[in-house]
């Protein structure tokens, strides 16, 4: 076993002495994962992100309990499970490819006819979500958002601030340097008074569970 | 040069799943500027989502203000919130890039800030650094920060929560990352005893906890001095410093902060001779306020509910 192998194998052994969520235990598998990573499969297919994210999770969750050092070094034991996983990857784009083919009907005289489901564009009926909230704002039915304003500063109230920052278009320092309020006044103002009354926008409006 | 942070960087893969994510939060958005932003913001939460379950550390992204369409909109958030902990920022740079972006919505109310290089051509994420404080600046150059597992070792501290509920005081409970005077001063010669004589012992509560000034100062004590009465609560506020002998550095401001205007309503500042800065003030059951401390271009704000 190579001196890195050796070094990776004390760390895991250091790792499992302690308690998963411990802080020492998290530092050493952190450790690990950093010095395992350049020792593993590599293979340029587009399921490979997942097959190794796959790996990482069973690394952590098995190291101390599913490792066995007699069989090998920790990179080993990980490329095989990460080689399985990339087979499971493979095979499902195997199964994919072979499952699609377009839906097939048959007419009423036997013929078959080449069904292609369209799925119907319906971006143009539902108002985009910030149209919604642009027109709360503007409506303000309620007047709150107007009323509730920087101390001295009536004109910067929550209605304002929510339109000129919605898709966070106007920059802070534009705002600060129009109403001469430094930058933490104003963002600390947004967002203890007007970011909770947006959030109670969504709920009520049913957009946020 | 950024190559040491580069080289304590961790990396993990982004997945196909995580990808699709961000592009399905992106393609709501109406702008190709926003839809970038979120993108991007999707990904480097969604890193550190994975990384802090590999580290055992429980995440709710459904309670993240990043997952939240009002917000994704409305606000550049890309916040992951951790049960018991508190929301950590996670910044996406890109390959190449000197500094960490910090949008000012995003400089209170945070545990930290971490820095995620992304890299969609190789569908791979970097977790750069960690820091735990931005002190009003709207970006951080990458050289600050400190390797990941600052992280967890900020992590693992008590952390104080940002709401202190002084009325839970009264009861004899002691919130987490506060202390008895006794146990904040240890060894107790470093407490200054006659700032310490209770004014009206009986029915006063005081409890303090430990302000990190950095910038090669000592550590501060914040101590809260309760007293309740018939009709509201007399509130007393001291900032000492935590070292023996030690005075308050000059310019470091102590300021109550009315949270319904987001305004000051009474500060303090040290001239370079005090032993500790005081205020005091009046306030009833259910109302909130918060104390600042302000030096240089560090900023602290602790949020009380009365």
């Amino acid at each position: 076993m190579s001196d890195r192998d050796q070094q990776i194998r004390d760390l895991v052994t250091q790792a499992c002495q302690h308690p998963p969520g411990s802080l020492l235990r998290q530092r050493y598998l952190t450790q690990v994962i950093r010095l395992v990573t350049p020792r593993l499969w590599r293979e340029a297919v587009p399921y490979y992100p997942d097959a190794l994210q796959k790996t990482w999770l069973y690394f952590c969750k098995n190291i101390c309990n599913g490792y066995d050092p007699t069989l090998g070094s920790v990179p080993t034991w990980l490329n095989a499970y990460l080689k399985r996983r990339l087979q499971d990857g493979y095979n499902a784009v195997i199964k994919k490819t072979n499952t699609e083919v377009a839906p097939v009907r048959y007419d009423k005289d036997g013929e078959a006819i080449n069904v292609i489901e369209t799925v119907p564009d319906r971006r143009g009926d539902v108002e985009p979500l910030w149209e919604k909230v642009r027109d709360w704002a503007e409506a303000d039915p309620t007047g709150e958002l107007r009323q509730i304003h920087i101390k001295g500063h009536p004109e910067v109230n929550c209605q304002v601030l929510i339109l000129r920052r919605l898709l966070s278009e106007t920059s802070w320092q534009a705002l600060a340097d129009e109403y001469g309020i430094a930058i933490p006044t104003l963002s600390s103002f947004y967002r203890r008074q007007c970011m909770p009354r947006l959030r109670n926008f969504g709920e009520t409006e049913g957009y946020i569970q | 040069m950024t190559y040491g942070i580069h080289d304590s960087g961790l990396s993990l893969p982004l997945s196909l799943s995580d990808r699709q994510t961000a592009q399905t939060f992106a393609a709501q958005q109406p702008t190709p500027a926003k839809a970038e932003q979120v993108r991007l913001n999707t990904l480097a939460v969604l890193t550190m989502q994975h990384y802090l379950d590999l580290m055992d550390i429980p995440s709710d992204l459904a309670a993240s203000d990043s997952w939240n369409p009002i917000m994704q909109v409305c606000t550049d958030v890309a916040d992951l919130e951790l049960p018991t902990k508190g929301r950590l920022e996670c910044r996406p740079v890109q390959p190449g890039a000197q500094v960490m972006p910090v949008p000012p919505e995003t400089w209170e109310d945070r545990v930290g800030y971490v820095a995620v290089q992304i890299d969609e051509a190789a569908a791979e994420a970097t977790i750069l650094g960690f820091v735990p404080l931005v002190s009003d600046r709207e970006t951080i150059p990458l050289s600050e920060l400190a390797p990941p597992e600052a992280l967890l070792d900020h992590l693992a501290q008590p952390l104080p929560q940002a709401i202190a509920h002084l009325s839970t005081w009264l009861q004899g409970a002691i919130n987490t990352g506060w202390q008895t005077l006794e146990e904040l001063f240890n060894p107790p010669q470093l407490a200054p005893a006659y700032a310490f004589r209770l004014r009206h012992p009986g029915n006063t509560v005081r409890q303090g906890r430990r302000i990190v000034l950095g910038h090669n100062q000592p550590d501060l004590a914040l101590i809260v001095e309760i007293r309740p009465q018939p009709e509201q609560v007399e509130i007393i506020l001291q900032l000492h410093p935590l070292e023996d002998r030690a005075q308050l550095p000059h310019g470091l401001n102590l300021a109550i902060i009315d949270d319904a205007t987001a305004t000051p309503i009474l500060t303090a500042t040290a001239t370079g001779t005090e032993d500790f800065l005081e205020l005091q003030l009046d306030g009833t059951f259910g109302e909130q306020f918060s104390v600042q401390i302000h030096y240089n271009d560090l900023r602290l704000t602790q949020t009380f509910l009365i």
